[in-house]
């Protein structure tokens, strides 16, 4: 029984899903060498969010512990079938901090002061710094969807999804009312539903 | 205000997949998500969709180097402890929780690293790999199956002690169907090596856990698992070590 998958990868190296595939099997059988490498492989990838969303280095480390803790203990409930492994990762880490944001207002907290700068340039240039770095093969869909959307759902969905700011924070930052706030990311989210479903 | 009144339902649901996932979603409302998230699979669905469409988003965000000191601590966490003998009744079917796995983890790292390691006169690469455990959460099984030569292996690691009129049967619980359907009876000595046949190949392939159960001998007279459990585990694929082995 051949296996063409084989003999195509002794052509290229496997790309990052696929490695993480992988070790993600064998953290489901608690192979702790697998979760030593998929820590070397994606925990700077998966701070880089964790960061922006916790505002703050100290607070972001906690949440990435809580984030690969959670990794090896569920990693027999990751389903290759249903999600890529980054897909399920970011997930767990952006719960992860979500759930760490519940009982803060950005307000209370000491923040990074070059995350903060990041997000001012959100708030006041009308585009993330991040559009940039949306890939030009997988996310040349999303950016377009993206952009045509209004500026000022633009700033909405960036400062949630990036920077962990409830509705009433974008709208204390971009000096709105809350009300206004909450129907651009309805609109904004709608919207991009169209588009990527086309 | 009447624009809300004529959302169906499946647009309410697509609308809150969309802020849980975004992120707006806070507080009591998003753990109540979660919770409904746990019992309706359209939703889980809806989520998926939405993690899939923004995971560009997410792979933008520059890598931000952690501390260093961090991996030590997740190493820390995760570490296995010392079992204590209670064991503690779980319900099948929850995710492995990571406790602590004892002596017995060394039993287990020790027969999955002869098994998996390459021996200077026959390397084995296995393709599908399951560690069963017992109620307690104890690995007490290793199931290794290679697909090309249809060869399975099970080693247990911990003795069952078996009435002399009773028998190991192992079973595999479909991926497609959910189904659990018999691999046949389990040798009682340590470990056992068997030749599947092309269909037994296939319910491995497909499985997403395997079961042993304890049944009567000869094994369970209907057909599916009557007995007691003695242990159960996901089953996951592993690619072949070795690179020079071309799977024919």
């Amino acid at each position: 029984m051949t296996n063409k998958r084989d003999a195509d990868s002794a052509q290229e190296p496997p790309s990052l899903n696929e490695t993480c595939g992988q070790l993600l099997a064998r953290c489901a059988i608690k192979d702790q060498a697998a979760l030593a490498e998929l820590y070397k492989l994606t925990s700077a990838k998966l701070n880089g969010l964790v960061l922006r969303m916790m505002g703050s280095r100290d607070r972001a480390n906690d949440v990435l512990q809580e984030t690969f803790v959670q990794i090896w203990r569920g990693a027999s409930t990751y389903r290759p079938d249903l999600s890529q492994p980054m897909t399920w990762m970011t997930a767990i880490a952006r719960n992860r901090a979500l759930d760490h944001l519940r009982h803060e207002s950005r307000r209370g907290r000491i923040l990074d002061e070059d995350i903060e700068l990041e997000t001012l340039a959100v708030a006041d240039q009308g585009s993330s710094p991040l559009e940039q770095f949306i890939s030009e093969d997988t996310g040349a869909r999303l950016r377009e969807c993206i952009q045509r959307l209004a500026q000022s759902q633009q700033h909405a969905i960036f400062l949630t999804y990036f920077y962990g700011y409830t509705r009433e924070e974008v709208a204390t930052r971009l000096n709105t009312p809350t009300g206004t706030v909450k129907s651009w990311v309805h609109r904004a989210l709608q919207r991009l539903e169209e588009c990527l479903a086309r | 205000m009447s624009r809300a009144l004529r959302y169906t339902q499946q647009e309410l649901q697509q609308h809150l997949a969309r802020t849980y996932v975004v992120g707006t979603l806070r507080g009591p409302a998003r753990r109540r998500f979660e919770h409904l998230m746990i019992e309706l699979p359209e939703l889980r669905q809806h989520v998926q969709r939405w993690q899939d469409h923004l995971q560009p988003l997410a792979d933008a965000a520059p890598a931000e180097t952690p501390d260093p000191s961090l991996w030590k601590a997740i190493e820390t966490q995760i570490a296995p402890r010392e079992q204590t003998a209670k064991s503690t009744s779980r319900p099948w079917g929850l995710p492995f929780l990571g406790r602590g796995l004892g002596v017995a983890a060394l039993v287990l790292l020790g027969a999955l690293a002869t098994l998996l390691a390459l021996r200077p006169t026959a390397p084995t690469a296995v393709d599908y790999v399951a560690v069963l455990e017992d109620s307690a959460g104890i690995p007490v099984a290793v199931a290794t199956t290679k697909i090309s030569t249809q060869l399975l292996k099970v080693s247990i690691l911990r003795d069952p002690e078996l009435a002399d009129d009773a028998d190991l049967e192992l079973w595999a619980i479909s991926k497609t169907d959910g189904e659990t359907r018999s691999l046949g009876l389990l040798d009682r000595a340590d470990s056992g090596e068997r030749l599947l046949t092309a269909a037994e190949t296939r319910l491995i392939k497909d499985a997403l856990s395997l079961l042993i159960t304890v049944e009567p001998e000869g094994g369970s007279p209907i057909g599916e698992p009557g007995g007691e459990v003695f242990s159960q585990g996901v089953c996951v694929r592993i690619l072949g070590w070795q690179a020079d082995e071309q799977s024919g």
